[in-house]
């Protein structure tokens, strides 16, 4: 299955009279633009702020963030989520490179507030903190409706990680509206021709590489549109092509903690898939991507464990394997029972997790197997970090749950910033001992 | 010149073996054999000036005086830095070496080093203060260990500050930072996996050893106990009165369960940060099973501690837990409590 991803480069991006790309220039139409989000009435209002890196500016509230792509074909586009729910991962699809679409809405009655605020600078020296300081955005700041918020809404939590059913069909609603602005603006370059076409397609399998698999849990996430929950009777591990992953049939449907996110950026974008698709054919073979989600119990754990590595091992005949994990709790056990599981078959792993230390002395596990012997250190996410007084904020004045000013010098954990400690293997932070 | 004063135990100084392990601290007239060895993988860079040695017990027994002597006897030959060790899996050795060290570190202010099996409950007691270079488990282990240990102390003597932990060769004191690497982590994740692959296993952030507990003697047959209910699922009277936070607790408290019944929903409530409370809300019975417990009761089988022990794990750091943990197992000792049962989620 080959994907062509068209790239279109960004090097300057600005509102203007009408949305067009012109050699390296994205303009963007905002009136047009806010007009079309507006047309869901969850929505009161939609301020756009275009942004560029290097500026003064901290994005506060941040829900997801997303990479303008149209696939040229016109079938479907962020399937089930905005187009129909039809496969993808095959033919042409456009992308905007350094550019991001980014949904900012203040959290609404019943919805948690517990692990909600993400934030991240485009310049001064807290930048570094987020992947998402290099590229321009163009963020959307949403603002609900009567409707979405009003005094009827119901503001009792069941769910705690989820909030109530409105609350979860706002948030969807918000993620929908971002990924329809970035088809929005993907849509200038869909019959332009593009800079460069990076493929992707893997390399004819051979005997002497090793076969490498990407096995993934999920942030239950929307695939293909349906929330990808804990792992029940309807919800056993699968086979998923890494194309549909770079094209956009995984969407981020967490608002958890910021620092490790799956933004959809990050997906579009994969680490792990890119990676193994640049070493696919010379000291690997790339033999596909395994995703699942969680158990909460000790029989789903057991089901989820044996099925994810049958499906390594048997099915897609792994010797090794890369893993990444939701992180914290009950994921990150999850997890190291796959990492367990898989290396009992002998399949070599390494695992890519975040450090949860509070205190100097703190393992930062939460747990662990004595199987897991190579780790990638994503960052320890309860240091603190300092972010210095900023000139502009799009966001909340205050921070959620933290009552600080937004625009002020800000000492705080790094997990509070969007993408710090990718655990998909966006960023540059690691952990190291002393 | 780099001047070493090595520290052993008994044994190693050739006094004795376990008859001899309650010898008091002293300075050996000539280099035991151990320290030798260690001279001769300093050659000529380093001077091992003086043995000084102290038996295992003696220590364990009268700690605060037999490492105040021994500050005193290292301190007399005027150190660059301070060898003790290696102890290998030997535990009242290692806790020895690592109470030696911190002392002549805080009280001398020279730096000081040692080894040891990485599993050594002395590892545990002096890592964050002290540079431990892991060894093998028996003194076969003699010379690889002292080879080690002998590049880190001429570093060490030489007044140079050390790399991390995995570069250097010491195990890692436990205290991590962030720092930037060259790749991103996706990247760095591919590569592991093919070293390993090639048999050159690597890790950016290696697995703790956790303290080995045992477990307390069983009651006594016939005895009928007095068992009290102890959770991290952050139960507590409706509306939360003491504040128990939801996340990143340092504190604990007890609350008394009047009911002859299990806990009502109505004088309970949990406000853990960390899983869905809904269940747990409607029946906190689930969280904290006195209904069950109450059921022994009746039949004679228990007695049921008036008092609820209860903490919020959520995000609970290792540090403040184990704390929490002993806090309340001296409480529960005090108010006659036989057995524990532990709600955790």
């Amino acid at each position: 299955m080959k994907l062509e991803l068209g790239e279109f480069p960004v090097d300057d991006v600005a509102a203007g009279a009408e949305t067009s790309y012109n050699s390296g220039s994205l303009r963007v139409d905002v009136e047009e633009l806010r007009n079309l989000l507006l047309e869901d009435d969850r929505f009161a209002e939609v301020e756009i702020t275009v942004a560029s890196p290097g500026m003064s500016l901290r994005v506060t509230q941040v829900i997801d963030c997303v990479e303008p792509r149209v696939r040229t074909a016109g079938d479907t586009d962020f399937p089930g989520m905005v187009g129909p729910p039809w496969t993808v991962g095959e033919g042409r699809t456009h992308c905007l490179k350094g550019v991001a679409v980014t949904e900012v809405a203040p959290p609404i009655p019943g919805e948690p507030t517990y692990w909600r605020e993400a934030l991240f600078d485009l310049g001064g020296s807290g930048s570094r903190y987020s992947p998402m300081a290099g590229v321009a955005h163009v963020v959307l700041h949403f603002r609900p409706s009567e409707k979405a918020a009003g005094p009827h809404a119901s503001s009792r939590i069941e769910n705690v990680f989820e909030g109530t059913p409105a609350a979860i069909g706002y948030n969807r609603a918000i993620r929908t509206a971002g990924l329809r602005a970035a088809l929005y603006l993907a849509e200038t370059v869909k019959d332009l021709e593009p800079d460069r076409v990076v493929v992707r397609e893997p390399a004819r399998p051979t005997d002497d590489l090793p076969c490498v698999v990407y096995v993934f849990q999920l942030s239950r996430s929307y695939v293909y549109g349906e929330a990808a929950t804990v792992a029940g009777p309807g919800a056993l591990p699968t086979i998923i092509h890494p194309n549909e992953i770079l094209d956009g049939a995984v969407v981020n449907r967490s608002t958890l903690i910021a620092g490790i996110r799956d933004l959809t950026y990050l997906l579009q974008n994969h680490p792990v898939i890119t990676e193994l698709y640049r070493r696919d054919g010379h000291d690997l073979a790339f033999g596909g991507v395994v995703i699942y989600t969680q158990g909460d119990d000790t029989r789903s754990k057991e089901r989820l464990t044996k099925y994810v590595a049958q499906l390594t091992g048997e099915c897609l005949h792994a010797d090794a394997a890369v893993l990444t994990s939701l992180g914290a709790g009950h994921p990150t056990i999850d997890c190291m029972l796959v990492c367990q599981e898989l290396e009992r078959r002998h399949i070599a792993t390494s695992l890519i997790l975040p450090e949860i230390a509070q205190d100097p002395g703190d393992s930062g596990f939460v747990e662990f197997v004595r199987e897991a012997d190579s780790i990638v250190s994503t960052g320890n996410q309860e240091e603190k970090v300092t972010l210095p007084a900023i000139d502009q904020v799009v966001g909340g004045a205050t921070l959620v749950g933290l009552d600080l000013p937004s625009g002020g010098e800000l000492t705080i954990p790094l997990r509070y910033i969007l993408g710090a400690t990718s655990n998909v293997g966006g960023h540059v932070i690691r952990g190291v001992g002393r | 010149m780099i001047r070493v004063v090595h520290y052993v135990n008994q044994y190693f100084a050739g006094i004795g073996g376990e008859d001899a392990s309650s010898h008091p601290p002293g300075a050996l007239p000539e280099l035991a054999g151990a320290s030798r060895a260690l001279q001769a993988r300093l050659a000529d860079r380093a001077t091992v000036v003086a043995t000084v040695f102290a038996g295992d017990s003696y220590v364990a027994e009268h700690e605060k005086s037999a490492i105040a002597d021994c500050v005193n006897l290292i301190a007399a030959h005027a150190p660059t830095v301070c060898v003790a060790g290696p102890a290998f899996g030997s535990g009242r050795y290692g806790l020895a070496c690592g109470l030696v060290c911190d002392a002549v570190q805080r009280t001398l202010g020279v730096p000081a080093m040692t080894g040891m099996y990485p599993e050594n409950p002395g590892v545990e007691a002096c890592r964050r203060s002290t540079i431990i270079v892991p060894t093998a488990e028996t003194v076969r282990g003699m010379g690889d260990a002292l080879e080690r240990m002998a590049v880190l102390a001429l570093k060490l003597g030489a007044g140079e500050e050390l790399g991390p932990a995995e570069a250097e060769g010491y195990l890692p004191k436990g205290i991590r930072v962030n720092e930037v690497a060259g790749e991103v982590a996706g990247v760095r994740a591919v590569e592991l996996v093919l070293k390993k692959l090639r048999g050159q296993t690597e890790t950016e952030w290696p697995l703790p050893h956790y303290e080995k507990i045992s477990p307390a003697a069983a009651v006594a047959e016939g005895k009928r106990p007095r068992v009290a209910l102890v959770s991290e699922g952050a139960v507590v009277p409706k509306g939360n009165p003491d504040k128990l936070p939801s996340g990143w607790c340092k504190v604990w408290a007890r609350y008394e369960m009047k009911s002859s019944g299990g806990l009502s929903s109505e004088e309970f409530e949990t406000v853990h940060g960390g899983f869905d409370t809904t269940v747990g809300n409607q029946d906190p019975n689930r969280l904290v099973p006195l209904d069950a417990l109450r059921e022994l009761e009746r039949e004679g089988r228990v007695e049921v501690w008036r008092d609820l022990y209860v903490t919020n794990g959520n995000m609970g750091s290792l540090t403040e837990m184990s704390r929490i943990g002993s806090e309340m197992a001296r409480a529960l000792r005090q108010d006659g409590v036989d057995v524990a049962i532990i709600g955790a989620t």
